[in-house]
């Protein structure tokens, strides 16, 4: 073919590809800020008859205030941003530039405390991604936000051990932290949701500290429930909960929860996220392939992209991050063919690799032939033992606890039940996860410019990253069925 | 006016079509035509047989994106006049370094009698540019159809000019391989 053709040829391409790169033009985004909506807190004080409040956030159920009975606190969550529009129409309108004034904001207030949550996420990481062959995923950020609230209950040694473990010198610290990295994660948009959400649960019959109470809904948006712990009503109302505040994507975990009568109180903290690709990756290049999982080889949907990107290159394994539109980035971390998977999860290099530094000669910003299989992973756990690992003692044993912040009605409180599940999917169009941690804790007896071609076809490592850098979720994939 | 309504004028054979045309894409038709054509004249000249020529094809054409319908037409007006002014050869416009560029995809051999395959082409190039990163896209577009310079795409994607040479390089490497690969020898 001549080459005259040719540019005849390209004449004839999609027009709405052609309209689109005239109308191209590279704008920076503002990073000023207007305002910061505030939490504020709802009291309410309803309810003669006790039983069981479902109270739930406009957001899952619409407006639904079928008051069964006491609800001390409902927190107020930040408003829609855009609802009913589509991600296009929210990002082409002029709300979307106010939207993000604000979200910049909490932004920079919440990015610096990352580096001393670093020593929390990779204990957690250590603990739970590394845990077993299987598959793993967890949300080191969901867990955090889980512990803080069981610091604000507890006193003494208690809470001091759990200070120790969160990395923060005192409770006030702490309270300041996790509204900075709640208000810099949560984002309820079209084009992004990453909706955190607290709740504690408790037993009827007992006197509370309000002042706690009204301290968890304020700096934690933590609502409050009373009830008959040991009721089908409110175990269902706490499933409903958690189904609600997390997509119901965690069902096949949440199904069989129940609440056992000897429950004091419950704390439960869920994270649901949802976020596209900047750059979609095209189904058309989806192929089926193999992945060569621990367990042997199965045939996968691996997609396939091409872009230019930070790359990381350690001795010990090749990083790369897929941005996703107004969040952070997700991370894949491919081992070298002699390194044992589990043994990076302890590898403090993998936070280099999370964030660019031009300085880091690590680092390349070649043109990557990405291979990344489609996948889904969910898992539970129990917290218990970790946690004792933690040398978190004190909750554990009914004679030294002190959960007199919470309440003084009753002694002999310990932590009886501490899961934590997750679920993270990926497709073409971007990443969708769950997670929820549930504490409960009852009453008892004593007791370049290069290009490289990165493969995803073996075990890898993944790290989603909010835009602050808070670790949102973090997981192996060793097989995928 | 709204596009529909310019493409309703057309249908009704109303002249004000012309008018609106030109008031509305007369400059855009203009840029096309003067990256090809370099010269003021010839681009006046192309914008204004764009608009006979849309006068022409509408109907039976009922365009959707009636820009790009119309800096088609430029496009090809303004590419006929380079061939038939002979000004190739005298460097006209950027079109000399656009086809320079394009020949390292085509083999140069004369293949006048392959018309079926062009649909086919151009289906798998649209899927091709689909499959790249939008800015990638954005800038082999900005190239190969709009024929911008090599400095104005740089200024415009805020990146050095040896960046953006690099970088169509790379696309124009790939596209013909997946051509290739996919059986078409051209």
């Amino acid at each position: 073919m001549k080459k005259e053709k040719m540019f005849e040829i390209l004449g004839k391409i999609d027009d709405k590809s052609v309209n689109e790169a005239y109308e191209t033009k590279k704008t920076n985004r503002p990073a000023v800020m207007r305002w910061v909506a505030a939490a504020a807190c709802l009291v309410l004080l309803a309810g003669a008859a006790f039983g069981i409040s479902s109270i739930f956030r406009k957001r899952n159920t619409g407006v639904s205030e079928e008051t069964l009975g006491l609800t001390m606190y409902l927190a107020d969550y930040p408003e829609k941003t855009g609802e009913g529009m589509s991600s296009e129409a929210f990002m082409e309108g002029e709300g979307y530039y106010d939207w993000w004034k604000q979200y910049i904001e909490k932004i920079q207030k919440s990015e610096h405390l990352q580096s001393d949550l670093q020593g929390f996420y990779q204990k957690m990481m250590e603990k739970l991604v590394a845990s077993d062959d299987e598959n793993t995923v967890c949300s080191p950020i969901n867990t955090y936000i889980a512990f803080s609230m069981l610091a604000e209950v507890t006193d003494g040694n208690t809470r001091q051990q759990l200070l120790d473990v969160l990395g923060v010198p005192d409770i006030g610290t702490l309270r300041k932290n996790v509204a900075l990295i709640w208000n810099g994660n949560y984002a309820d948009t079209p084009v992004l949701k990453s909706l955190l959400a607290n709740s504690i649960w408790m037993r009827e019959g007992l006197k509370y500290n309000e002042k706690t109470l009204k301290t968890l809904c304020e700096n934690y948006y933590a609502s409050s429930f009373i009830g008959d712990t040991g009721s089908k009503e409110m175990a269902e109302a706490l499933r409903k909960w958690i189904d609600d505040n997390t997509g119901g994507l965690l069902t096949e975990y949440t199904k069989d929860i129940g609440m056992d009568p000897d429950t004091v109180m419950e704390i439960v903290s869920t994270l649901y996220f949802k976020a596209g690709w900047t750059e979609p990756f095209y189904s058309k290049f989806t192929d089926e392939e193999t992945f060569h999982g621990s367990k042997g080889d199965t045939t996968v949907n691996m997609m396939h992209k091409t872009y230019m990107t930070g790359v990381y290159k350690s001795s010990k394994f090749t990083a790369v991050g897929i941005p996703l539109t107004d969040s952070g980035e997700m991370h894949f971390i491919l081992p070298k063919e002699d390194i044992d998977i589990s043994e990076l999860v302890s590898d403090p290099e993998i936070f280099k690799s999370l964030k660019f530094d031009n300085e880091d000669e690590r680092w390349s910003a070649p043109l990557v032939n990405l291979s990344l299989p489609r996948f889904r992973v969910s898992k539970k756990y129990d917290l218990k033992d970790i946690m004792k690992e933690l040398r978190l003692t004190d909750v554990f044993a009914p004679d030294r606890s002190d959960f007199t912040p919470l309440t003084s009605d009753t002694e002999n409180l310990y932590v009886s039940k501490a899961d934590h599940a997750a679920m993270i999917e990926i497709d073409e169009e971007g990443v969708t996860g769950a997670a929820y941690t549930d504490i409960a804790v009852a009453e008892g007896a004593a007791e370049p410019d290069d290009e490289i071609d990165l493969v995803f076809d073996r075990p890898f490592m993944f790290i989603v990253t909010g835009k602050d850098g808070s670790i949102l979720f973090s997981g192996i994939v060793r097989n995928i069925d | 006016m709204d596009d529909s309504m310019i493409v309703g004028l057309y249908w009704k054979r109303d002249e004000n079509a012309i008018t609106e045309s030109d008031r509305k894409y007369g400059r855009y038709c203009a840029s096309i035509a003067m990256n090809i054509v370099n010269d003021h004249d010839h681009a006046e000249e192309c914008v204004n047989d764009t608009w006979l020529n849309a006068w022409n094809s509408i109907p039976p054409a009922k365009p959707s994106l009636l820009k790009t319908f119309l800096g088609r037409i430029t496009r090809n007006l303004s590419f006929d006049l380079v061939r038939r002014e002979n000004r190739l050869k005298r460097g006209g416009g950027n079109i000399s370094e656009v086809l320079d560029e394009l020949s390292e995809i085509v083999s140069g051999a004369d293949d006048t009698e392959r018309v079926i395959e062009e649909r086919e082409i151009i289906r798998e190039i649209d899927t091709f540019l689909m499959s790249l990163p939008r800015d990638r896209r954005d800038m082999f577009i900005l190239r190969y159809w709009y024929c911008l310079g090599i400095s104005d795409i740089a200024a415009r994607f805020m990146k050095s000019e040896n960046s953006i040479s690099v970088g169509l390089s790379r696309i124009r490497m790939k596209l013909r391989s997946y051509l290739y690969e996919r059986g078409f020898e051209i």
